[in-house]
């Protein structure tokens, strides 16, 4: 499996549910999915995992918010140019977070993540 | 209700004598009818006004007994003698003062009321009698006692406490003998200084105080409630009544009725505790309507993911038409579930007034032109052509999830009730508000229903015709009018309709 930025993708989600249905989304389309339930694990996961093309990222969550983890990673030489796209229901608080890429706006469009992860890593292909 | 009169004051013969007038003609000549009895109750001497009274010569009388000229009122055997004569004085006519009631004899048989007083002169051993004809006042003070009587009554067997105070000394100078049955106190107890704040509750006192202090100077009458503690620890509730008397523009009486109104206040605090279980069970209600609602639409965005997923599954892999036909009818499904959970979610938070606004910048003409993009199929499918009109951005500080919810709620209506025809969607503005309408040709709103459509629940045409929870224009209005705007329709039966919602441009409330 080879993209054109490469083809891991990490999503921050702590609703397990939505965090898999997603997951499973992407892996049909070819991407590899790395999932963490909050900023913390998130945090602990890039340091262990390939550099990913794209992180899709929860604003609210339990032990790390969205805000605090986009903020740890832009502290960071190697990981402050990762695109971070945020899943909100609101718009608003979308713009709070500085340096994110993009905003996907919940409940989820599966077209809209695909596209984004089309723009961010390219298509997968085998 | 007593008429008290100056006692009468029989002459003194004595004093008469020593100023060296005939004490016999002055008697004799007296404007009054005089009667002297020596101590044996025997007749001395009649008066000539005397003589008229009872119709007789003065030289008949000598030696009669009194007890044949005076008698006892009607209804008493006991004979007027010497002692009841002298007793007279101790009683008080309402009308004629001091004086007893007795029955005149006239020596032709007749008898006629009479009023008398005497005074025993002790030096001529003999009782002068002052003897009144009452014929006149018999029925004034009849009818005076009747209406004493009738307003003894009123006064004291409602469950009304009438009563009056002084202002300078704040006693009472009267209270009504019902307040024994209603507060258990003697009566005398009321008399006593500061009984009135002292047995006021805790809780009124300092209001019920200050406030009879204050009207008692500025107000003719006024009238307060406050409770006050009986003697057995009841609370009663009064009605407190209060006319004020003045003179010379200084109150100098106070008085009233203090009304019982317990149970009319028992009344209206039970009235006021079911309202507050009322309110209380609405508001659980809402509250788990709200839960319930979000709890409804957790499941739906995965569910939704899922099924998206697998229809790009089954065409990657070529899947029979059947299958992908039978993951769309699902996915169209749970996409109406999910449009109901948020009906249901957006209704009881604007029912539990937590329809919260997050306020950004947003452009009124770019949301229209993203609504009818999302709504392009669904708008084809209806055999609506739509067309947008806006000259430039229109931007404000909105929450711009919920315009747009808006926006789509007005689409879909249009969409619903004007299939098959045009539809114009128009952004413009002036210095104040923003202005976003969708104009239909569908058809159309009878003027009965214009504002209704807008209320919880609504609807202008059956149930069974368009399913859904016909929440979309309430919620609609709501938004507008958070935002402090508005939301209204002009339109006709057979007419279509023009929905227009009017945003303020400064940031509203």
């Amino acid at each position: 499996m080879t993209c054109a930025r490469g083809c891991t993708i990490l999503i921050v989600e702590d609703d397990r549910d939505i965090r898999e249905a997603l997951a499973s989304a992407l892996r049909v389309e070819g991407y590899d999915v790395q999932i963490a339930s909050n900023g913390k694990e998130g945090l602990e996961k890039l340091a262990a995992i390939e550099r990913p093309c794209l992180i899709l990222l929860d604003l609210m969550m339990p032990i790390m918010s969205g805000l605090d983890f986009l903020a740890a990673i832009r502290q960071h030489d190697a990981l402050a140019t990762l695109p971070v796209v945020i899943l909100s229901a609101y718009s608003a608080l979308a713009k709070e977070a500085q340096g994110a890429a993009g905003f996907i706006r919940k409940p989820v469009d599966l077209d809209v993540v695909l596209q984004i992860a089309e723009r961010y890593c390219g298509r997968p292909s085998s | 209700m007593n008429i008290v009169k100056e006692p009468f004051m029989p002459p003194s013969i004595e004093r008469a004598s020593t100023s060296g007038l005939d004490a016999a003609a002055v008697l004799a000549g007296a404007p009054v009818a005089l009667v002297v009895v020596d101590l044996d109750g025997r007749l001395r001497h009649v008066n000539s006004e005397a003589e008229r009274l009872f119709g007789l010569p003065s030289t008949d009388a000598a030696s009669t007994p009194v007890t044949e000229l005076i008698g006892p009122p009607p209804g008493e055997d006991r004979p007027i003698d010497v002692q009841r004569l002298e007793a007279a004085g101790t009683t008080t006519h309402p009308l004629l003062g001091p004086g007893a009631e007795g029955i005149g004899k006239r020596r032709d048989g007749t008898t006629f009321p009479i009023h008398f007083t005497a005074r025993r002169c002790a030096d001529a051993g003999v009782l002068v009698v002052l003897v009144r004809d009452a014929t006149a006042y018999q029925h004034e003070a009849a009818a005076q006692r009747a209406t004493d009587e009738r307003v003894r009554r009123l006064l004291e067997t409602a469950r009304v406490i009438p009563w009056e105070a002084d202002v300078a000394t704040t006693l009472f100078t009267y209270v009504g003998p019902q307040a024994v049955e209603i507060f258990g106190y003697p009566l005398e107890e009321w008399y006593a200084r500061d009984f009135w704040p002292s047995h006021i509750h805790p809780d009124d006192r300092e209001y019920a105080v200050n406030l009879c202090a204050t009207a008692t100077t500025r107000e003719k009458h006024y009238e307060f409630e406050y409770r006050m503690i009986a003697a057995d620890g009841r609370i009663v509730w009064i009605h407190d009544i209060v006319v004020v008397a003045r003179w010379r523009g200084v109150p100098q009486l106070i008085s009233g009725y203090m009304l019982d109104v317990t149970e009319r206040k028992r009344g209206e605090e039970e009235r006021a505790r079911l309202l507050e279980e009322t309110r209380r069970a609405l508001q659980l209600r809402d509250e788990f309507l709200s839960l319930a609602a979000h709890e409804l639409r957790t499941p739906l965005t995965p569910a939704i993911l899922r099924m998206q997923t697998l229809r790009r599954l089954l065409e990657r892999e070529h899947a029979r038409k059947d299958l992908i036909q039978g993951v769309d009818y699902a996915s169209e499904q749970l996409g109406k579930l999910s449009a109901l959970a948020e009906d249901l979610l957006d209704v009881s938070q604007i029912t539990l007034g937590r329809l919260a606004l997050r306020r950004e910048p947003v452009d009124l003409s770019q949301i229209a032109r993203a609504v009818v993009a999302t709504f392009g199929e669904a708008l084809d499918a209806a055999g609506c052509r739509t067309t947008i009109e806006a000259l430039g951005p229109v931007e404000g500080s909105w929450d711009g999830a919920r315009v747009e919810q808006m926006v789509a709620s007005l689409l879909s209506n249009a969409m619903k009730f004007g299939a098959g025809a045009p539809i114009e969607v128009r952004v413009s503005r002036d210095a104040r508000v923003a202005k976003l309408s969708v104009r239909d040709h569908g058809i159309g709103l009878a003027s009965e229903d214009q504002e209704r459509i807008f209320e919880r629940f609504a609807r202008a045409v059956p149930l069974t015709r368009y399913p859904g929870l016909g929440v979309g224009l309430y919620v609609a209005h709501e938004i507008a009018r958070v935002h402090g705007g508005s939301i209204r329709v002009e339109s006709a039966p057979g007419q279509g309709a023009t929905f227009t919602i009017e945003l303020p441009l400064e940031g509203g409330r």
